[in-house]
């Protein structure tokens, strides 16, 4: 199974976007192939989270708890749940939006992503990247630049397409766009508030 | 935001670029990882590239929790200098404050503001860092929220991009405007980058942190470094002891800060281990010293108990300080009166009855006369000296020697009843502004309640301040503008010379000419037919010349001066000198003239000194020949006191409070009128000499107008210029 891309956004940081149905969380060591690794005092494969129609479904694979109750079953996870892994790794699951299935799953306890993430984004049908608090992924604009637009990735049957709404400046390769474009690996994308790049995992 | 490299690119040998971070004043820093997977930061210096790299170097092996590890100095293929750095994965303070004052950026994770349990621990961490520095001479300058960084709670200092050794010798060395304007200290502007800059750049930070404001705000970059310069926090809304610590941080004078890091710590509740790692000060601290160590009560319940820790401690820092807590034993209050200074009997004398009264009629006699503009206290002073000269003059010395004797004796038996520990506090009186040095202040430290600035309390622009007192702030903004001045070049400080005696001497010879007419329009100058004579001329002549030497001698004194720290004495005496020999030209210039002022006298009146009587030459006679005229001794004399008498140099100082005076004038003639007295040189010629050369000073000399941020702007250009 392919692993999750990597978003790097120029002065945000960066996410894994997790587009498959089934997300596996494990321990950070070589050769150990989970879609999200945590530097941390885990299993190899302590949990997975399945995408089930408009939610998350979270299975685990040793000791874990959802708000401080133990986990003994398959859950739904609810947004803005703190999930607890072996006592000492805290993850926090957060819908910014109804409209979308998309969530963040963000570290909350000491430890750190392998490799460096800000979040990882669990993609339902579509993600927005701006700097209000609906979006998926925050990205404030530079300081000084009064910024209210957005990035809208939304789901195609064949693969990612990304529409720009009030990014001035907005190209794709050094191209200047004006509609939405697919998203390919390695295609950098700049405008004047906000510049990403997708690759592989 | 564009960053010049991108995810995959490796412009430096063995790093391949991830994301562009953030871009700040020097150039990029990028996320990168080495070709064997270490995570790095690594900063293209775009701008001041010696400068920056510089002050690297010096940091390169320094080692502490506390800041950003520097790695490397790199450089690429085309020499374009890379620092290769620790990647600290959370945000910058800064980032955090502006989330935490946005209520729409969701919840804040740890360091809420306005809660010093959460905020002391991580800015404890940021002092440790800093006392760090400066253990191995290095001053930061730049320390502001921007450059500390914040990783899964621990907090580091980074960007050592500005930082300097410490020079004992050579601490105004740098000539470059640095930081940030309102993390900036006041002394900056003139130069000056001790560490103390950093501690006020502390004192700043941990302000906003509680606040979610910075105290020194303004809409100029003048306003912001004008308030740094003459403004007082308003620190009303803190807790005690936190607003002791930053008080004493933020003091104008940085020989009042902390001296070092510890000493802050100490007064947070930390302290710093050998190793350099802050911990929560253990109890045998102070009794006085507040839990500032994240334990404060915040329960009804412990009001109590916090009442009575609050008094017993006051109790012991009274006993400890040797300071009562209501009222001033009687050698206290005798000890109060010698040292509260000029500015503190001042202050008193606005409260006792007497003194109010005259103030209150010599200040309608003034608005009368349409001169209201200026309330100045001193005015009022030289309104009542010229009264007592008047007095003086008039035979009625005895009287007033008496009725100011019973005054001093009453003002001082009402100071004794009425001064109070209240009136010691009082900062104006004390050249300390920060509560260290008050004991009194230092025992509200002990304590302090949760602070009254909630989570989410958004930031306020206009953060209210309030002005130092108006002394202090006319002596920091001189000390600025005296630092400007010296930067003159020899021709500029010439040009000023040449052009002050010019014009000195031009007005000295009209007043003098209009002098004449005044004379002749009151009959002294006329002979027995009425019209001028020739004698009459000389004696202008006279008048004329000795104004315009006299204005010349000030002048040069006091451009000479303007550049130095007062020295009241010193000034005195070599003006008193210079007299000396204005005296002797005046008496040789007399005689080449052959001015018969026995004649011109006799036409006005028969002056005679009023504290001497008609015998007044008993002691005095080596001063005058036998028509009781003075002689060469009696000119000199006279000069020399006049020089002595009137501190000169004040009206042609370009740092002046107002370009001309009207009451410097009278003043002068006053205290010529004075010396007159004891001497009883030629009246009223002496009078209108010193009122000539006041007038020709005045209007001669450069002025710089205390209004005009001339400092604020060239700190301003130099920082445009910088940046």
């Amino acid at each position: 199974m392919p692993k999750p891309k990597i978003l790097w956004i120029d002065g945000v940081g960066s996410y894994a976007m997790c587009d498959s149905d089934e997300v596996s969380i494990g321990q950070a060591f070589p050769g150990n192939d989970v879609d999200l690794a945590i530097r941390g005092d885990l299993s190899r494969k302590a949990c997975i989270l399945c995408r089930k129609g408009e939610d998350h479904l979270i299975q685990a694979y040793q000791s874990m708890s959802i708000d401080g109750q133990p986990l003994q079953r398959p859950t739904i996870l609810r947004s803005g749940c703190i999930l607890r892994i072996a006592d000492r790794i805290e993850l926090r699951y957060t819908r910014p939006t109804v409209l979308s299935a998309t969530a963040r799953l963000e570290l909350v306890s000491n430890h750190r992503w392998q490799p460096v993430l800000t979040a990882a984004i669990l993609l339902g049908d579509s993600c927005i990247i701006g700097p209000t608090a609906d979006a998926h992924v925050l990205c404030p604009p530079p300081r000084g630049i009064d910024w209210n637009g957005r990035f809208v990735w939304f789901r195609q049957a064949d693969g990612w397409v990304c529409k720009g709404v009030a990014c001035p400046g907005l190209t794709a390769g050094d191209t200047p766009i004006g509609a939405p474009f697919a998203i390919k690996t390695g295609l950098r994308v700049q405008s004047e508030v906000a510049s990403w790049t997708l690759t592989d995992g | 935001m564009k960053f010049l490299y991108g995810n995959g690119q490796r412009p430096l040998e063995g790093y391949v670029i991830r994301r562009g971070i953030g871009i700040g004043g020097f150039g990029e820093v990028y996320f990168a990882e080495s070709d064997s997977g270490k995570e790095v930061a690594l900063k293209r210096i775009q701008k001041n590239l010696d400068v920056e790299i510089r002050g690297v170097r010096h940091c390169l092996n320094l080692r502490h929790p506390n800041l950003v590890a520097i790695y490397d100095i790199r450089y690429d293929q085309d020499q374009q200098g890379w620092i290769v750095m620790e990647f600290i994965e959370g945000e910058s303070l800064r980032d955090h404050l502006d989330r935490s004052t946005d209520p729409l950026a969701g919840p804040i994770h740890s360091y809420e503001l306005g809660k010093p349990e959460r905020i002391l621990p991580v800015f404890a961490q940021i002092i440790a860092g800093m006392t760090y520095l400066h253990d191995q001479g290095i001053v930061h300058r730049d320390l502001k929220p921007a450059n500390i960084f914040l990783d899964k709670g621990l907090a580091k200092i980074g960007d050592y991009g500005l930082s300097k050794y410490i020079s004992a010798s050579r601490r105004a060395g740098q000539t470059e405007s640095v930081g940030t304007f309102h993390y900036m200290a006041p002394e900056i502007g003139k130069g000056e980058y001790g560490k103390e800059i950093d501690i006020y750049s502390l004192g700043i930070i941990l302000f906003e942190m509680l606040t979610g404001t910075v105290p020194f705000d303004g809409q100029s970059t003048q306003e912001i470094l004008l308030k740094h310069l003459t403004a007082d926090p308003d620190l009303s809304m803190l807790p005690d002891g936190l607003a002791h610590v930053i008080a004493k941080c933020l003091a104008k004078n940085p020989t009042h800060r902390y001296r070092d890091g510890r000493e802050m710590l100490h007064d947070l509740g930390f302290e710093l281990s050998a190793a350099g790692f802050v911990s929560p000060l253990v109890a045998s601290g102070p009794a006085i010293r507040p839990p500032l160590n994240g334990n404060a009560p915040t329960k009804a319940s412990d009001q109590s108990t916090q009442t009575t820790a609050r008094t017993t401690a006051r109790t012991t820092a009274k006993k400890a300080l040797g300071i009562p807590s209501n009222s001033l034993s009687t050698s206290q209050r005798i000890q109060a009166f010698f040292t509260i200074g000029i500015d503190g009997h001042r202050e008193m004398l606005q409260r006792e009855p007497i003194f109010q009264q005259v103030r209150s009629g010599l200040e309608s006699i003034k608005n009368w006369f349409g001169s209201s503009s200026s309330k100045d206290s001193n005015n009022s002073i030289a309104a009542l000296v010229a009264i007592a000269v008047i007095l003086a003059v008039s035979g009625a010395a005895t009287v007033l020697g008496s009725i100011l004797g019973a005054y001093a004796i009453y003002y001082s038996l009402w100071f004794f009843g009425h001064v109070t520990a209240e009136d010691l506090r009082k900062t104006s009186w004390t050249k300390d502004s920060s509560p260290v040095s008050n004991p009194l202040a230092m025992q509200e430290t002990v304590g302090y309640p949760t602070a009254k600035i909630r989570p989410g309390t958004t930031a306020n622009p206009r953060s209210p301040s309030k002005p130092v007192s108006t002394k202090e702030a006319k002596r920091m903004w001189k000390a600025q503008q005296q630092q400007t001045l010296a930067q003159r070049d020899f021709w500029s400080s010439a040009h000023h010379w040449l052009q002050s005696l010019t014009f000195s001497g031009l007005i000295a010879a009209v007043a003098s000419i209009a002098g004449g007419f005044i004379a002749v329009s009151n009959g002294y100058l006329a002979s027995s037919n009425g019209i001028w004579n020739s004698q009459a001329l000389g004696a202008i002549a006279w008048l004329g010349l000795m104004s315009i030497l006299c204005s010349w001698t000030i002048v040069t004194f006091a451009r000479r001066w303007e550049t130095k720290q007062e020295d009241s004495i010193a000034f005195r005496f070599a003006m008193m000198v210079a007299g000396l020999i204005l005296g002797a030209v005046s008496f040789q210039l007399s005689e080449f003239l052959l001015i018969p002022w026995s004649s011109i006298l006799n036409a006005s009146t028969d002056f005679q000194t009023p504290w001497f009587g008609k015998d007044f030459n008993r002691w005095l006679k080596g001063f005058y020949d036998a028509d009781r005229l003075p002689n060469l001794a009696g000119h000199m004399a006279f000069f020399a006191a006049l020089m002595w008498i009137v501190r000169w140099w004040r009206q042609s100082d370009a740092l002046r409070k107002k370009k001309f005076s009207i009451w410097a004038i009278v003043w002068s003639m006053l205290m010529a009128g004075l010396v007159q007295a004891f001497f009883y040189f030629p009246s009223p010629w002496c009078l209108w000499m010193a009122g000539t050369t006041s007038l020709a000073v005045q209007i001669a000399s450069p002025w710089i107008d205390p209004s005009h941020p001339q400092l604020a702007r060239k700190v301003s250009e130099e920082k445009d210029a910088h940046a």
